[in-house]
């Protein structure tokens, strides 16, 4: 059995692949970065075998108690990143929970994370070899927390299963996971401004946090080599017995809870609540076609999503990479009006991935025969629509806290080219360039690796071209700098204007015409086979 | 009403080196209920595709009333309704919304689509403000047919229209296909169920890789036999074998 499943992740692994060219592109780019990511981590961990004992420790304990926690939270968070293993899928067939499970975990060990986990504590043994009494008691402890990774991860997706499979939570953890992956930036980055500080503090938070993960049940298993090399020996003892029974205790949960999944196969739940629809946006934009677009659009980045998390990052993005360099320091309270113009630049990429993001729901822009430049301003208007006021409201924000007034038409000046010639750009690439996108509700990571790439090649086409568009207006705002003219600042706001107009209509005009002559090449380029 | 509906003529569509549809034409007079019936994978979705201007043919023309599809793809598609099977609605639209928009798209005045959808939504017992995408298989067909009338086309192409929907429901839409057809539409739609063919339609066409093999009023295909039957005879059935699958009657002793 354990042969069988893990030979069906592979078999389904390389069908994948035969699907598209892209998707191997696509893995090789992930397996690349996850390889780098573990080498680097690898390397540190043979160097913390030279370390100070303390350090190591409280280093070990503390990485692998989080990545045990990271375990458990993903795999609630992107659920459906793999559900080719999903358990309610033998719910046909004839078998136990207690025949699948060292199978089930066993095809885990095939996947990216599964494998980066394993490779990595291998590696720990190698931190641990410091003594053989450590090494013994890494070799024995460490395979349990391994265990203990991909239990609870399994445990956490077959218990909350039928919770999960809802849309309602699909939609918010689409969101959630938005939020948590830039907040990690964010939190990146005070780490590295607490480490400019004091060593010592530094010191004192670590051995904290490690002593407080070591009693989680997160950190039992990896606390054991800690304890051993400390030579706390009764410690050590009760930490390898609590991680046993925990592995045992999850394990038992897991093939009762699967033995009910078995017999009850989720199907995703639907809800009936009712939306209230809100004419506003008819009123402001009209029932012309291109008012029609702009409406759904604008429901689609309330109600769908993909849509919500690119809003989340649209306008958090840039606030957590301004803020920590402008906290504080009054020197550097300037580099705040750079907020506003990456918000401006990303807003206006927004609407690149939009025919991606339509799906085969397209069809109905192709069959009821509007005109491409209709679709373009459509989706256009949508953005700007809630876009607009938010750069506005940043704008004031970083100029009342800066209060580098005198700049004002300067930063203008960029902010506005930046966002009228990018939605013009991005219009005409995105009119050429379409992946395919997980449809709503799935998880942003659902293996679908073809429009990623191809969203890939799309942004840095039009962020070249916005860059292009970019450089007059630039020429003029750094030339006013240097020689301190704010008259040619403000000449550089009217240039900005309407080049940016200009750019705006043109892009439009080309990317609308573009689509006149390609729906349905479009269409099949979008639609993900069924 | 002297020119025809929808006109094909030697449509050809290869996928990948495997020919789905070959040199396939097809001539849908106006006023009729026209059937589409085939095997799976026969190529009635593609063809169909090609028809409404979703999928552009290798080769060959496609022409509703006059308007050719691929050179005044403006004129020939207001004049159809299309109901495409296997594609996704704006789904995280209500049921209301949805109709409105495809209706504005249309270019139709917002009172006309505000009465139209309610009588739509009446007449197919949809829920207005619930999301498409918690709609039932079936509802999904539904809105979907509504999608394809609300601009009251005159010629509507219905991919499956039948299937997933209950049997009340099924009365509802071949009722509202009659009316349609008395008033003078045309309706063409592809199905696999040859009773409720044979039973709604007044001509149909068999194809089957990509070909046609046989066309005209159903009681000439038919020629005397019932259309399971008929059908079976064109595109070979099933030999029946008792050697085959014996193990599957070895219990049975």
């Amino acid at each position: 059995m354990v042969a069988l499943l893990v030979r069906l992740r592979l078999t389904l692994l390389r069908n994948a692949f035969r699907q598209s060219a892209w998707k191997v592109v696509g893995f090789v780019l992930l397996a690349l970065y996850a390889v780098t990511v573990v080498g680097v981590v690898c390397v540190g961990l043979v160097a913390l075998r030279g370390a100070p004992l303390d350090l190591t420790s409280h280093l070990l304990v503390l990485a692998f108690s989080f990545v045990t926690a990271a375990w458990m939270v993903l795999s609630i968070l992107v659920f459906g990143v793999d559900p080719t293993l999903d358990a309610s899928r033998f719910a046909l067939l004839p078998v136990r929970a207690r025949q699948l499970v060292p199978g089930l975990l066993a095809s885990m060990l095939v996947s990216t994370g599964g494998l980066a986990t394993a490779i990595v504590v291998l590696f720990s043994w190698v931190t641990w070899s410091r003594s053989i009494p450590a090494l013994v008691a890494a070799i024995v402890a460490t395979p349990l927390g391994l265990v203990t990774c991909f239990l609870l991860a399994r445990v956490v997706t077959t218990g909350l299963g039928s919770m999960l499979a809802s849309r309602r939570f699909r939609d918010l953890a689409a969101v959630l996971v938005a939020a948590i992956a830039i907040s990690f930036s964010f939190v990146g980055q005070l780490f590295g401004r607490i480490g400019n500080g004091d060593l010592d503090a530094v010191n004192a938070a670590l051995a904290r946090g490690a002593t407080i993960a070591a009693w989680t049940p997160f950190g039992w298993a990896w606390a054991v080599p800690a304890e051993v090399a400390a030579g706390r020996w009764w410690q050590a003892v009760v930490h390898l017995v609590l991680a046993a029974a925990l592995v045992g205790g999850v394990c038992l949960a897991w093939v009762r809870l699967l033995d009910r999944a078995l017999c009850s196969p989720i199907t995703s739940g639907g809800s009936s609540e009712s939306v209230h629809s809100s004419t506003w946006v008819e009123r402001l934009l009209g029932t012309s076609p291109r008012g029609a677009i702009a409406a759904r659009c604008l429901r689609y980045w309330r109600r769908d999503p993909r849509y919500a998390g690119t809003a989340v990052i649209l306008f958090l993005m840039p606030a957590l990479m301004v803020l920590p360099s402008v906290a504080g320091d009054p020197e550097s309270r300037g580099l705040a009006v750079f907020g506003p113009v990456l918000m401006a630049w990303m807003c206006a990429q927004g609407v690149g991935a939009d025919l991606s993001y339509d799906g085969s729901a397209l069809w109905t822009h192709v069959s009821s025969g509007i005109r491409g430049v209709d679709d373009r301003w459509g989706r256009v208007l949508a953005i700007m629509t809630f876009t607009a006021p938010v750069i506005t409201v940043a704008l004031v924000a970083a100029f009342v806290y800066s209060g580098l007034w005198s700049y004002l038409p300067h930063v203008l000046a960029v902010v506005v080219i930046t966002y009228l010639a990018g939605f013009g750009v991005s219009s005409w690439v995105g009119s050429i360039f379409q992946g395919t996108a997980p449809p709503p509700g799935a998880s942003a990571f659902s293996g679908n690796n073809v429009g990623g790439i191809q969203g890939l090649v799309s942004f840095a086409l039009s962020s070249l071209g916005v860059f292009v568009a970019v450089v007059p207006v630039l020429a003029l705002v750094i030339t006013a700098l240097v020689i301190e003219a704010s008259w040619l600042a403000w000449v550089a706001l009217l240039v900005a204007v309407a080049e940016g107009v200009a750019v705006l209509v043109l892009g439009i005009r080309a990317g609308g015409r573009r689509l006149d002559q390609h729906w349905p090449e479009v269409l099949s380029q979008v639609s993900v086979p069924a | 009403m002297t020119t025809d509906a929808l006109v094909l003529q030697g449509l050809i569509k290869d996928f990948d080196g495997s020919r789905a549809v070959d040199s396939l034409s097809l001539t849908v007079p106006s006023g009729s209920l026209f059937g589409l019936v085939g095997p799976n994978g026969a190529g009635k979705t593609t063809t169909l595709s090609m028809a409404t201007g979703l999928l552009r043919p290798d080769q060959g023309t496609a022409t509703v009333l006059g308007h050719d599809v691929w050179a005044d793809p403006a004129g020939a598609k207001a004049l159809m309704g299309v109901l495409p099977d296997g594609m996704r609605l704006f789904d995280r639209l209500s049921g209301a919304e949805l109709l409105r928009y495809v209706g504005l798209l249309r270019r139709l005045p917002a009172d006309v689509v505000a009465q139209r959808s309610a009588d739509l939504l009446g007449v197919l017992g949809l829920d207005a403000d619930k999301l498409v995408v918690d709609y039932s298989a079936g509802m999904t067909k539904k809105i979907g047919l509504a999608c394809a009338l609300i601009h009251g086309p005159r010629l509507l192409v219905l991919d499956e229209p039948f299937e997933a929907v209950d049997p009340v429901s099924g009365e509802g839409i071949r009722s509202i296909l009659r009316g349609y057809v008395q008033g003078g539409g045309t309706v063409i739609l592809s199905s696999h169920v040859m009773e409720l063919v044979e039973s709604l339609c007044d001509r149909l066409a068999v194809i089957a890789q990509g070909r046609v093999l046989a066309e005209g009023r159903v009681e000439d295909v038919r020629a005397g036999e019932s259309l399971q039957q008929r059908f079976l005879d064109l595109v070979g059935g099933p030999v029946s074998g008792s050697e085959d699958l014996a193990w599957l009657r070895s219990w049975s002793d």
